[in-house]
């Protein structure tokens, strides 16, 4: 049941059918991103019980040189995870798909080894494209539902009055106002001194139709008043997302900013800009943010970047490089940040094993595909305590999710320092 | 309109349709094999921002391909007419002629169609009136009677013009209100909202007619209305030119009720089909056509 009006009950069945077929492609692309996640789950615990170690590619020293090693690192993984999945007994439970609702999984929807899969694991791993899949449902219910309440509103009022809908609907739009010559008139001179081509027929046919439009919703927000209804499907909540970190430790600041980014695209800068800006400002102390690498696949820079950082913050010289980088990008300069950084820190030497140490790229690696699996499917994106946003958000909007998150979180743990708002 | 009161409507036409079809007694030729393709159609053919920012041929609905190149580079494969009819009937004189154009509208079908004299295709798909529902501004959507002209010029010019047995498929216009609908709470390029991309529909961005924050509901339900009208023309003109014709093959299919959900649509720029919403534009009208079966 979706919700009644004027005491009748509206299911799910009763909604348009394109609202249903609607519903049905989201509930089957719910289906679809359960079924990746498990796929994704159930990969790393074969790795897991078969004991396959991320393979440390040889990181040679030119750009295409790392992107071969990345790929074949990833061939070889693949190619041992089939080997073990092969040799290993695993068990699976199908869920029960339904025609007029999301799909049902098992509580247990796969046993891997000894390993148990369960439903809320899949829920957890693919928690920010659920939650904005259920988020459309439930617009689409809501959609649907207002549409079949107004023809039912339509419907018990032709009852009353011994009519039909459509005749209403009719009597209605027939009953606007007409338009005379002036209106058209007024409306032809004040859309040409815009620039408009404003033909006089075209300009009546829509005024003509706006009217009726307009006395059609008027008719539709009488009965509303008349005949109230009730929609009962409540909203999905804002998912929290399980990232490593996303939340405040005891101890430290009030609210985290994970902010999953690079410094290539152009929305990257400006972000990095504002995340600097709120470092610095007022919040200090009450906020801690923390960059995660994040760029598309093939934008190799954007990797460097990400290596070089990682290694230039390991002599505490990541704020440096990061400027030094968006000064070379914003010039125009070639902005080859290994350059840039052995050029930054204090100890070139160690900065140059670092960016060719393997685990530092496996390191990097991980952040970005942390944030994909998160669902971030745009750079720059965010965590404000858990909270996603996804994509360049303003400072304004960055501002009120911190001061929002900040009116949530628990009292400070730390104290106040000189100059944060109070 | 609600629906019960188009289908009066729809009736009257149908009638008309029935009685013109009543005239014309002569059966027409075979049907010729959809080898030789011709796309005539707007962004939407041409799958304008569907996958990366400008027009991508290769997930097009009609004339989409997915060869080498679009595996390595991760494109999706959107099963189009093109790759229908080469998985059915080979590649042996196959041709694949993209006409379609950005920002064309019905008053542009008949320039789009001059091709077929040199092309002589077999199989010619029209998706077109998405840009005339689409104008800038509110009060200047086609009248009924111009719509009708372009429609029946191009009908004529097609079937003088086409090999006997050829077919012609007329799509109609998605219902962009719907559109409205679905992508109002969605995000676009760069997790930009929607309604903050559509806010530059004062700054040239296509539909303003829609899609402008300035749209009362009641303009948005007239340019429904609009939408709705051209398609009920589309269906009876198709109707009336198929049961006229000796030598080719029409037909019209539905696209009015798609059901596109947020995922069908460009997260690039909030208006045009997604590769996805390409995919099942294609899907949808191959199994309302001919060729399906």
């Amino acid at each position: 049941m979706l919700g009644e009006v004027g005491g009748e009950v509206i299911r799910t069945r009763d909604l348009e059918p394109r609202s249903l077929a609607a519903l049905a492609a989201l509930w089957n692309q719910i289906l679809e991103a359960k079924r990746s996640a498990k796929e994704r789950l159930e990969a790393d615990l074969v790795a897991r019980e078969a004991g396959i170690e991320r393979a440390e590619a040889a990181i040679a020293d030119t750009q295409e040189g790392l992107l071969e090693a990345i790929r074949r690192e990833r061939d070889a993984e693949a190619l041992r995870l089939a080997e073990a999945r092969a040799s290993l007994q695993i068990d699976e439970t199908a869920p029960r798909e339904a025609a007029d609702s999301e799909t049902r999984w098992p509580e247990v929807v796969a046993r891997v080894g000894a390993t148990t899969l369960r439903d809320e694991d899949l829920e957890e791993a693919a928690r920010l494209r659920l939650s904005r899949l259920r988020a459309r449902v439930h617009a689409e219910l809501v959609r649907a539902f207002e549409a079949e309440a107004d023809a039912r509103r339509l419907a018990i009022e032709a009852r009353r009055v011994g009519s039909q809908a459509h005749v209403l609907v009719d009597r209605a739009r027939a009953g606007a106002r007409p338009v005379t010559e002036a209106e058209v008139d007024a409306t032809v001179s004040e859309r040409r001194a815009r620039g408009a081509e404003a033909r006089p027929d075209r300009v009546r046919a829509y005024l003509e139709g706006r009217r009726r439009a307009e006395a059609e919703l008027a008719l539709r927000d009488r009965l509303r008043g008349e005949i109230p209804g009730r929609f009962l499907v409540v909203a999905p909540e804002p998912p929290r997302l399980p990232a490593r970190g996303a939340l405040p430790r005891a101890g430290e600041a009030r609210v985290v900013v994970l902010a999953f980014t690079g410094l290539r695209c152009h929305h990257c800068a400006a972000t990095e800009r504002i995340l600097s800006d709120l470092e610095a400002g007022p919040w200090r102390g009450r906020i801690r943010i923390e960059r995660r690498a994040h760029f598309p696949e093939a934008l190799l820079p954007a990797l460097e970047d990400a290596v070089a950082l990682r290694c230039a913050a390991a002599q505490d010289r990541a704020a440096e490089l990061r400027r030094a980088i968006l000064d070379a990008l914003a010039s125009k300069r070639s902005a080859n940040s290994w350059a840039i950084g052995r050029a930054s820190v204090p100890d070139a030497n160690a900065f140059e094993r670092c960016r060719r140490d393997p685990a530092v790229v496996a390191a990097v690696l991980d952040e970005r595909a942390e944030a994909e699996a998160l669902g971030f499917d745009d750079t720059p994106s965010f965590l404000v305590n858990g909270v996603p946003r996804v994509g360049f958000q303003p400072r304004d909007r960055l501002e009120s999710l911190i001061a929002e998150a900040l009116a949530g979180a628990p009292p400070d743990r730390l104290p106040s320092s000189n100059g944060e708002p109070s | 309109m609600s629906r019960s009161r188009r289908s009066v409507s729809l009736l009257v036409l149908a009638m008309v349709a029935a009685v013109s079809a009543s005239c014309v007694p002569d059966p027409k030729p075979a049907r010729q094999l959809p080898l030789r393709l011709y796309a005539i159609g707007d962004s939407i053919t041409r799958a304008f921002d569907s996958w990366l920012i400008a027009d991508n041929l290769s997930v097009s609905w009609v004339g989409g391909y997915h060869g080498t190149w679009q595996q390595i580079l991760g494109i999706p494969n959107i099963n189009a007419h093109n790759q229908r009819i080469t998985a059915r009937y080979g590649s042996s004189g196959r041709r694949n002629v993209m006409e379609a154009q950005n920002g064309a509208r019905w008053d542009d079908a008949l320039s789009q169609a001059q091709g077929v004299v040199s092309e002589q295709p077999t199989y010619v798909t029209i998706m077109l009136g998405g840009n005339d529902v689409c104008r800038d501004d509110l009060a200047d959507l086609p009248t009924d009677e111009e719509i009708q002209q372009h429609v029946t010029d191009t009908l004529h010019y097609l079937d003088a013009q086409l090999p006997s047995g050829a077919t012609v498929v007329v799509v109609g216009i998605p219902d962009i209100k719907r559109l409205y609908d679905v992508a109002v709470s969605e995000k676009g390029a760069l997790g930009i909202s929607c309604e903050a991309i559509w806010q530059t529909t004062a700054l040239g961005f296509p539909c303003g007619s829609m899609l402008s924050p300035d749209n009362t509901e009641a303009d948005r339900l007239y340019v429904q209305s609009r939408n709705q009208a051209y398609n009920d023309l589309l269906m009876v003109l198709v109707g009336v030119q198929n049961a006229a014709s000796t030598r080719v093959h029409y037909h019209y299919m539905d696209a009015e009720q798609v059901a596109f959900t947020g995922d069908d649509i460009s997260s690039i720029d909030c208006f045009h089909p997604s590769a996805q919403g390409e995919a099942l534009l294609s899907s949808l009208t191959w199994s309302q056509g001919p060729f399906a079966q």
